[in-house]
């Protein structure tokens, strides 16, 4: 049975993050011998910028601890939502609800060709209640098109347990400010921040995860060793993606059999 | 008897008379201000002291008998303020003695700091009322903000079976709300159903004090939010005992406001 390959994978950058778009361009061809394109703007659509940032003020997670809360839009939020689209410059510390945004995007990209694998690139930080009505910052959020958020890879994933400990206590002695940035050294290499050069390398890990969606409509693996990994903590994402940086052996061979198949197609 | 007198031969009731009679006097003059700012931590100092300086009438509501909030003393009781940059230029502008503790980081003694501030406050032309507790909002036409009912702060500490003592009313064109995490007249108007109000999220440290300046701005027609009552009016991820985003958020808080009031006019 053949599976449902896109046309090509094209990735809307709403990041101003630095990102080597040509390794990430390499890495797809040379292991799905599919085109990404990628593309800094949405296509044109029927909603103006009013509704868009209204629908963006909308998605706005106001409490954590509520998700059932909704909320009208204060004025000024809706002023912030349009100087942020304007700017393309989002604040990555406000928490915006994925499955709204999921909604709002597929609504944005309807126009488009349904035969490519639709990513989003973003600075927003996103999140999802999940069923116990907590509420989890999330890396990536798949769907058509999926979501991959840069504050989420930097924020979603749990640094390790010292990190918070030794926060915490500098936080409550009011010295967070003074040794915050000797503490982000001291554990440089085992969380990804801001401005990181391996985010391009986590990148395609999640790209592989957008896709598997599309076509298996499974993006994870259990295999902490596997690309396709689901990571909670941070050291996981940097050695699943960073350190052995490869498919398991199980999804190796998904990735083998969906380029014959796209070779017997073609 | 003292072997010589050094202060002037005063008795008590001229004592009494020219504490009611001055105070009467300022109080029934900014019973109708052009700003009325509820909270006189560093925020709605330094709002007060903005707007002040370019002559707008500036009444301050502290329930308190101190002024300066949280501004006498850092984390951990320990009486040192630490700002980021552009924070210093703050201290700067107001002659605060500070040193660089690091790159972008600064440090000033909490006491000067604070009075500094306070002094600045008083010298541009701010007037305030403390022990003095809000108590609800006055709104107008459109649910507009125009004032603020105000108490005694005792009154409160009182059992109200013993204590009927009513509040009255100051008017004022705009009223902003520096009243920390309690966004006491954000939350006012919540009551009433003219704004929800979401309280604030976990603590977040790292950059939540440019998303607290950047959300500082006028939250209901008449009222503008500032300090660390904005965190609780939008929602936003609070934050750990840092000073630079209360000043430059009052300082916002003042701009906004002049805008406004250059519209009124």
């Amino acid at each position: 049975m053949g599976v449902d390959i896109p046309r090509k994978i094209v990735l809307y950058n709403q990041s101003r993050e630095k990102v080597d778009f040509k390794k990430l361009k390499e890495f797809v061809w040379g292991n799905f011998a599919l085109k990404l394109e990628i593309r800094q703007n949405f296509p044109a659509n029927k909603l103006s910028i009013k509704d868009l940032t209204l629908e963006f003020a909308k998605s706005r997670v106001r409490d954590i601890n509520n998700p059932l809360a909704k909320h009208s839009p204060l004025p000024l939020e809706i002023a912030n939502e349009e100087h942020y689209l304007k700017n393309n410059k989002v604040n990555p510390n406000l928490i915006y609800d994925a499955l709204k945004l999921l909604l709002l995007f597929e609504k944005l990209l309807k126009v488009e060709d349904p035969g490519n694998c639709q990513i989003v690139l973003t600075d927003r930080l996103l999140g999802t209640f999940a069923d116990d009505s907590r509420f989890h910052l999330r890396s990536i959020v798949c769907g058509y098109p999926s979501i991959i958020s840069i504050s989420g890879i930097v924020e979603a994933p749990a640094r390790p347990k010292e990190f918070y400990l030794i926060k915490n206590r500098l936080v409550l002695l009011g010295l967070w400010e003074q040794e915050e940035d000797n503490v982000r050294a001291r554990f440089k290499s085992r969380f990804i921040d801001f401005g990181d050069k391996r985010i391009t390398e986590v990148l395609k890990g999640f790209i592989s995860q957008a896709l598997f969606f599309y076509f298996a409509k499974n993006p994870f693996c259990e295999e902490r060793a596997c690309r396709l990994f689901n990571s909670h903590w941070q050291e996981d994402l940097i050695y699943s993606q960073v350190k052995t940086g490869r498919f398991c052996k199980k999804h190796a061979r998904s990735v083998k059999n969906l380029l014959i198949q796209e070779r017997m197609e073609k | 008897m003292p072997k010589k007198n050094i202060f002037a031969k005063v008795g008590e009731k001229e004592v009494t008379r020219a504490i009611v009679a001055t105070f009467a006097k300022q109080f029934q003059s900014y019973v109708d201000s052009d700003c009325l700012i509820i909270g006189a931590g560093p925020s709605g100092l330094m709002a007060g002291m903005e707007l002040a300086k370019k002559k707008v009438k500036v009444f301050i509501v502290e329930r308190n008998n101190y002024l300066g909030g949280g501004f006498w003393i850092g984390g951990y009781l320990m009486n040192k303020l630490t700002v980021r940059e552009p924070g210093q230029l703050v201290f700067k502008q107001l002659g605060i003695p500070y040193e660089q503790y690091s790159k972008g980081l600064y440090v000033a003694d909490g006491p000067h700091a604070c009075s500094r501030l306070i002094a600045s406050a008083c010298d541009a032309g701010v007037k305030f009322a403390n022990m003095t507790i809000f108590d609800d909002v006055v709104v107008r036409e459109d649910n507009r903000v125009a004032g603020a009912v105000v108490n005694w702060t005792p009154v409160t500490a009182l059992p109200r079976e013993i204590t009927c003592v009513d509040p009255v009313a100051l008017e004022s064109k705009l009223v902003i709300d520096a009243t920390g995490h309690d966004a006491a007249v954000v939350r006012k108007l919540g009551e009433r159903g003219l704004i929800k109000v979401p309280g604030f999220g976990a603590m977040w440290v790292e950059r939540s004090e440019d998303l607290l300046v950047e959300y500082t701005g006028e939250a209901h027609p008449g009222l503008i939010v500032c300090g660390m009552a904005v965190t609780t009016t939008f929602g936003l991820p609070r934050m750990g005992p840092t000073f630079g985003a209360m000043l430059l958020s009052g300082k916002k808080a003042a701009e906004t406001a002049l805008k406004i009031l250059k519209k009124k006019r």
